[in-house]
């Protein structure tokens, strides 16, 4: 190791330098803190015995400089000092002095001192390299989520997507880069739209990586015969849409829980008639939807079977709504209703209904940048404890 | 969340307090899995004192639910009114046990 040793006494220097180095210490010798400070900064020296009282500056000021500058490693200094008083002491380790050795010091003493400062710079330098390793791997981490986020993101429809006349807008809100939380809203046929929404619990890693399965099983892209629609070996060319509670139905006999895999989900899924003008739902465990019919009061829609993945051969039931234009659906996740003010309290259903009926008058993408507001003004803060989703429907014109 | 844990002739209670969150469900989940492994197929979970459930929670009381029955046993949960509520928005409450004190739990098993 290398010990830089500040003394304005030529005999001093000489003798400190001397010892040093029959304890094979590599020594840079120099007699005013001027030159120190340089030495320090150009040669990154990580140990100082320092002289206190001398001509060009104390050693106390080399103390305070080398602090003050903040450097990228850490410097560990020893005080030389004549001062008997505790006073002068504490003067000293204030100044930012690790250590300091009444003169005239025993050779055995400032041996030991050395020592001492030698485990501090070794732990200092481990504690460095694995915060360094740390935030290497940290970097990783999240350049890898960045990533996958971005994927997530791209599997959920276009804002402000209109299907035969049907519109849609939507929040979407991973509480951390990935969400548990995913919907979508796609045309089956040419006259059936499918739509749904999935909130997998808990939140992170594992919840995303469920809820991008799911959104591939029920992506209507797949050929015939898939979670949404079916054909008859007959006639291939035929297909037909399975119908919600069916859809639901099948996901719970695939995606059954047990004691290695806790994952459970919730969801709404709906298939649209645009010839008959119904809307077949089928809610899974979900937060009720919200239904506002034209000039209606905003409804909760309460029948619901269990989640998906907690009974198997649970049988769900659907209803079927009778729509009208001016109509809009709202499905959310808990994490809207749940998240919590400063003080506690919880956002609740009510109060989002409330929100939905009161700015009736708006279209749907000022309802959600609005929404988006009421929920971050609620919170007050920019993190939210759950993944926060929302997608909304309004029938329009066909 | 603070787990204990407690015996009541061969009736296993589990009392949380606080939060029951993601950050609490796999202790949560170990714990409840070594009662169910060893003991008598009885099993009360006390959240008269918790504050708040997440959906990681529930998934930790759906083990345990289905851990329980495989074993043929039974579990009842005993809840407060934001639990029940934050239960109920689920429709869980439909599967599980609830009652609504440590006395009615332990009714339930001595009825038997």
């Amino acid at each position: 190791m290398r010990i830089l040793v500040v003394e304005d006494s030529p005999v001093t220097r000489l003798m400190i330098e001397r010892t040093l180095k029959k304890w094979h210490y590599d020594v840079i010798a120099v007699d005013n803190i001027d030159a120190a400070t340089d030495i320090i900064l150009e040669e990154k020296i990580q140990f100082v015995i320092t002289d206190w009282i001398m001509p060009g500056g104390n050693g106390t000021v080399l103390c305070q400089r080398i602090r003050a500058k903040n450097l990228p490693f850490y410097t560990y200094i020893i005080l030389l000092t004549s001062l008997e008083d505790t006073q002068s002491a504490i003067e000293g380790i204030e100044s930012g002095a690790d250590d300091y050795i009444r003169k005239p010091f025993h050779h055995d003493e400032l041996r030991a001192r050395i020592r001492a400062g030698e485990r501090i710079l070794l732990l200092e330098k481990n504690l460095t390299e694995t915060n360094k390793q740390l935030l290497a791997t940290r970097e990783i981490i999240n350049r890898d989520l960045k990533t996958a986020a971005g994927m997530q993101h791209s599997l959920l429809p276009p804002k402000l997507l209109t299907i035969r006349g049907i519109s849609i807008d939507w929040i979407f809100q991973p509480s951390m880069y990935l969400s548990g939380d995913i919907f979508n809203f796609f045309p089956l046929d040419n006259h059936h739209i499918g739509f749904y929404i999935i909130d997998v619990a808990g939140h992170g890693i594992a919840s995303a990586m469920l809820s991008f399965t799911l959104s591939r099983l029920l992506s209507p892209d797949v050929s015939y015969s898939s979670h949404l629609k079916f054909s008859s070996p007959e006639n291939p060319s035929r297909e037909f849409i399975r119908s919600a509670s069916t859809v639901i139905e099948q996901l719970n006999q695939q995606f059954q829980t047990n004691e290695d895999n806790l994952l459970f989900f919730t969801m709404i899924y709906g298939v649209i008639d645009t010839t008959l003008q119904t809307i077949e739902l089928c809610q899974a465990g979900h937060p009720s939807l919200i239904y506002q019919q034209k000039d209606k009061e905003p409804e909760f829609i309460t029948e619901s079977g269990l989640p998906v993945g907690v009974i198997v051969n649970e049988n769900y039931k659907s209803v079927l709504l009778n729509y009208h234009t001016g109509d809009r659906l709202f499905l959310y996740s808990d994490g809207i209703i749940e998240c919590e003010s400063p003080s506690g309290k919880m956002f609740g259903k009510e109060r989002l209904r409330e929100f939905i009926d009161k700015n009736r008058h708006l279209n749907i993408s000022q309802i959600m940048s609005n929404l988006d507001q009421v929920i971050y003004a609620w919170r007050k803060k920019n993190s939210f404890e759950d993944d926060i989703s929302m997608l909304v429907l309004e029938i329009g014109v066909n | 969340m603070i787990i204990k844990e407690q015996k009541h002739d061969d009736i296993d209670i589990v009392i949380l307090s606080g939060r029951f969150i993601m950050a609490d469900a796999d202790e949560a989940r170990k714990k409840l899995k070594t009662l169910i492994d060893q003991g008598s197929g009885k099993l009360i979970i006390d959240m008269e004192q918790v504050t708040f459930i997440d959906s990681s929670a529930c998934a930790v009381l759906i083990s345990a639910f289905k851990s329980i029955q495989i074993k043929s046993g039974r579990l009842v949960l005993i809840t407060n009114p934001v639990v029940q509520s934050l239960i109920e928005l689920t429709r869980l409450h439909t599967i599980f046990e609830i009652v609504p004190s440590l006395t009615a739990a332990l009714a339930v098993f001595n009825k038997d």
